[in-house]
């Protein structure tokens, strides 16, 4: 800070100031003084159109413009300042229903994320081991002839963080163009396991609930969540009720103290992975107490249980089966097996049994990143459907998901290695002959065989072909795997120096991921494009390009269509439709080709308009309708399916399955499952019994090892550590560590401690009674330090059905580094 | 210079508020209150520099009466910081 400048201010910094003042003043006066969340009435924003906002404040040069908060799930919208190009102000949107004009620390520096130092602005090439300066065209022409020479070989990876249409375009090439399936996203890593749970339950994917859920709950239970600092916004909301003298009890079943569990009633340690026995005492005492919802179980639901071989449909079972295996689960025999007093689970368990109450369970990571957690998933989803806490606002099951689009672009894309977008699969001949059309590609284009899901592909990419390796060329975008991947030495490290294999990385920042790519592709980020994103709620939601990529970066939309038209330039059969066109054409209003390949003219027209009105017709086919493209422009995002009243509005669905709420629930239905997996409207209550982890502590690896994010950083760090707020605020990843397994170990706050696992090791500075605190024989590590890759420890064990790792157990030795 | 909007949340306790809005008041050099509404109060922050609003931020966050602080809009660009583009952190 130049002391004497900032004493000296001349008058336009002092007309600046002023205007900054002015700006902050109206921001923060319009969230003070806004309706509460909850209160508004369904289908209007608690602001007028003409409330007073931020950007009415002060006349300026500054042109304000709405997004998405570009990191994590809970899709809270912010107002983006733009003067002379650049960002220079973020403020909380008033208009958003979900954040209401409240951001958290990420939120409100959102907009810095776009200028670190070291964005990549040019392609690069490894050259002699070292990434040097390349054109676009040379680079487009190499990712082109590397996939040319074996299509078979090729696979995309992406992201959740991946815009819709981004991950459409992606999909579409991939299925609809190349015929390969082998196409996954990081998401994979992050909800897979909940995608399998809804559908195992009810047939089709994605919350019947949504964020309203929290300001009508009168219990909010998290399981092994902690939305304190990975959905922030959404925490504050339900804590914000007991400011304004609401009564809400949150109760955390968790397996370590967070911050989370600074604002619950009651704090529920578990050991790890017995969650599955805690939800089976609670169904257990249902029955047994009498108070289970009799009457919403015989209405609307079915009971099933594992099959022999295990399959996602498992078996059904009667009621009275159902019962006799939930018996075995008393709440002694849950204490044995979770730690958990016998007490407590009589507690959760009568207070599922009241009607009277109305109760919300959220869950994320804890439960999706788990070997179990297709399981896991059903039987919470059971225990709401058995006690009839379902239905009702405030009643709910929810999942949320941690990046800003895992339900838009991935799940509702559906960009995994068995789906097509709109819930179809690939092993159906229905349903690929319904994409087929859309895409107006031939009959067959489509393989029947799913792809690799995400472990397998990396395994495969980083195993020679001699050796059996299927993949040779791989391209990621909007992600960091050569970070997050677990058990990194296996499934990321093993392809440095492998001379078959080769790596396109499409990124805004150097990452870990970068650092063994052989070609990177400079990419534009958030605002410097148009994008889509669905956030936890359904709630599809709409952006502007409003500033323009550094340097020669590009949208990474543009990166795949030109890829495509050089493969159709190459004489790829597969870059056709049916009519011999470019599966990318697209045409101007006189019906002339526009050349969108071609950077100069991608603007030419809004091509993610165009994908997405082309997705749009997927989206009908499994109640899952989205609006027109300019419905999205007007609003802060809207709640799917949304369905054009006969008065022509596009209408929002809050509840799903629930009369009068979902248009595709007839009248005097109640409730209908009407994608049930039974045909007869009926969810499933499922029945798993508790197993053992793949891994747990014994005599040379005694600690439990924990992973997860912190509040300040999204992810891996690429772009929060750039931001030097977030950064200052928390510099580098740490191990907590109870204080008594510390004083065991010698170890004080700030000592420098070795984590071992069977696959890996880092060093990392001691965090005693910290901000988390895990219970004695457990350790937990953030994993946004690119210095220190706890994945290089982690287990890359994963559930048998939606194939997702579990970051959030495994077996570790920890000891004080002793320096020679 | 760093400019800063927040939303101060008062507890329910309305003498804790009130002697916590009296001592709001006197840091009138880098603190403008807004209007209450209910028990929340908007306000700017100001601060030579980033770090500093952070820990003033912490401030008001720790006086008794006061339940919670929302940030609810960061202006970035300043004529006497350096460029955002010359942001410094080193992830490596
Ligand atoms: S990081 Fe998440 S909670 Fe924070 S402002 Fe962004 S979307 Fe909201």
């Amino acid at each position: 800070m130049n002391q004497q400048r900032a004493q000296q201010a001349s008058p336009f910094e002092s007309d600046r100031r002023n205007f900054l003042k002015l700006t902050a003043m109206a921001a923060a006066t319009s969230v003070a003084s806004s309706t509460a969340f909850g209160s508004s009435a369904f289908g209007e924003t608690a602001f007028g159109a003409d409330s007073t906002d931020a950007t009415e404040a002060g006349a300026s040069d500054v042109r304000w413009d709405k997004a998405p908060c570009r990191f994590c799930g809970t899709g809270c919208h912010v107002q983006v300042g733009v003067r002379e190009g650049k960002v220079v102000a973020i403020a909380g949107d008033p208009l958003a229903e979900v954040n209401k004009g409240l951001l958290c620390m990420k939120g409100y520096h959102v907009g810095l994320a776009l200028y670190g130092k070291d964005r990549l602005t040019q392609p690069l090439l490894r050259v002699d081991g070292e990434l040097q300066p390349i054109s676009w065209e040379r680079a487009i022409q190499i990712a082109a002839e590397k996939i040319h020479a074996a299509p078979e070989r090729f696979a995309f990876y992406g992201s959740g963080q991946w815009t819709i249409p981004e991950g459409y375009a992606a999909q579409k090439f991939m299925k609809g163009g190349l015929g390969n399936n082998h196409i996954d996203p990081n998401a994979r890593l992050c909800m897979a396991s909940a995608v399998t749970g809804f559908i195992a339950t009810y047939g089709v994917d994605e919350p019947a609930g949504c964020y309203d859920d929290l300001d009508q709950c009168d219990v909010l239970i998290t399981w092994g969540n902690n939305p304190a600092e990975m959905h922030p916004v959404l925490y504050s909301r339900v804590v914000d009720r007991r400011s304004r003298g609401e009564t809400v009890e949150i109760i955390d079943i968790s397996t370590r103290r967070t911050r989370t569990t600074e604002h619950a009633q009651r704090h529920l340690v578990f050991r790890p992975h017995s969650d599955l026995a805690i939800a089976n005492g609670i169904a257990h005492l249902l029955i047994a107490n009498g108070n289970y919802d009799e009457e919403f179980v015989n209405k609307h639901c079915a009971f099933r249980a594992p099959s022999d071989p295990p399959t996602l449909p498992g078996r059904p079972i009667s009621f009275d089966e159902y019962k006799g295996f939930v018996a075995e689960y008393t709440p002694e025999h849950v204490e044995k097996i979770s730690g958990v007093p016998a007490d407590e689970i009589r507690y959760l368990a009568a207070l599922f049994g009241r009607r009277d109450v109305k109760i919300t369970s959220l869950w994320c990571m804890g439960m999706n990143q788990h070997t179990q957690g297709t399981a896991i998933n059903c039987l919470v989803h059971g225990i709401h459907l058995l006690s009839g806490h379902f239905g009702r606002a405030g009643d709910a099951p929810t999942s949320l998901t941690g990046q800003p689009s895992a339900c838009g672009t991935v799940r509702e894309v559906g960009t995994l290695a068995h789906a097509l977008p709109g819930g179809r699969v690939v092993m159906n001949s229905e349903h690929r002959a319904q994409s087929e059309q859309i895409w107006n590609v031939p009959a067959g284009r489509i393989s029947p065989m799913p792809g690799f899901h995400t472990v397998a592909m990396w395994d495969s990419f980083c195993t020679p072909l001699a050796d059996g390796g299927k993949l040779d060329t791989l391209w990621v975008q909007v992600t960091n795997p050569g970070q997050t991947l677990p058990n990194l030495h296996k499934l990321f490290n093993r392809k440095e120096g492998l001379e078959d294999k080769f790596l396109i990385v499409s990124e805004v920042y150097p990452t870990a991921t970068t650092a063994l790519a052989d070609l990177v592709f400079p990419s534009a980020m958030w605002v410097e494009k148009n994008g889509m994103f669905g956030n936890s709620e359904r709630r599809t939601q709409q952006w502007f390009k409003q500033v323009e990529p550094p340097g020669d970066a590009r949208d990474d939309v543009w990166q795949t269509i030109a890829v495509a038209h050089r493969l159709h330039e190459l004489g790829v059969p597969g870059m056709k439709d049916k009519d011999g066109r470019f599966l990318f054409r697209e045409e101007d209003s006189g019906g002339k080709e526009v050349p969108i390949w071609e950077w100069e003219h991608y603007y030419d027209l809004n091509v993610d308009e165009r994908l997405f009105e082309e997705y749009r017709k997927f989206t009908r086919l499994k109640h899952k309708d989205l609006a027109p493209y300019s419905e999205y422009v007007k609003t802060r995002g809207l709640r799917w399916p949304v369905v054009q009243s006969d008065a022509g509005e596009w209408r929002e669905t809050r509840f799903r399955f629930v009369e009068e709420q979902d248009p595709y629930v007839a009248k005097g239905k109640g409730i209908d499952f009407y994608h049930s997996p039974t045909h007869d409207g009926r969810a499933q209550v499922w029945f798993s019994p508790y197993v053992d982890p793949p891994e747990s502590p014994d005599e040379a690896y005694p600690f439990w090892l924990c992973t997860g994010r912190v509040i300040e950083h999204w992810h891996t760090g690429t772009m929060t550590r750039r931001i030097p707020q977030l950064d200052r605020a928390m510099p580098r990843a740490y191990v907590e560590l109870h204080r008594a397994d510390a004083e065991a170990l010698g170890v004080t706050s700030g000592d420098v401690v070795v984590i071992e696992s069977r696959r890996g090791r880092i060093e990392l500075p001691a965090w005693i009674d910290g901000r988390g605190q895990p219970p004695r024989g457990s350790v937990f590590v953030p994993f946004f330090d690119e210095s220190k890759l706890i994945n290089e420890v982690t287990l890359d064990a994963y559930d048998p059905f939606s194939k997702q790792p579990d970051y959030k157990k495994c077996a570790v030795s920890v000891r004080k580094l002793v320096k020679p | 210079m760093s400019v800063s909007g927040i939303v101060i949340t008062l507890g329910a306790d309305e003498q804790h508020a009130e002697s916590a809005l009296k001592a709001m008041q006197k840091e009138q050099e880098w603190l403008e209150l807004g209007e209450r509404s209910g028990l929340r109060v908007p306000a700017v922050v100001e601060a030579p520099n980033d770090p500093a609003a952070e820990e003033r931020v912490r401030m008001l966050l720790q006086l008794p009466g006061v339940a919670l602080v929302d940030v609810v809009f960061v202006g970035f660009e300043d004529p006497t910081l350096a460029p955002a583009s010359e942001v410094s952190s080193d992830p490596s």
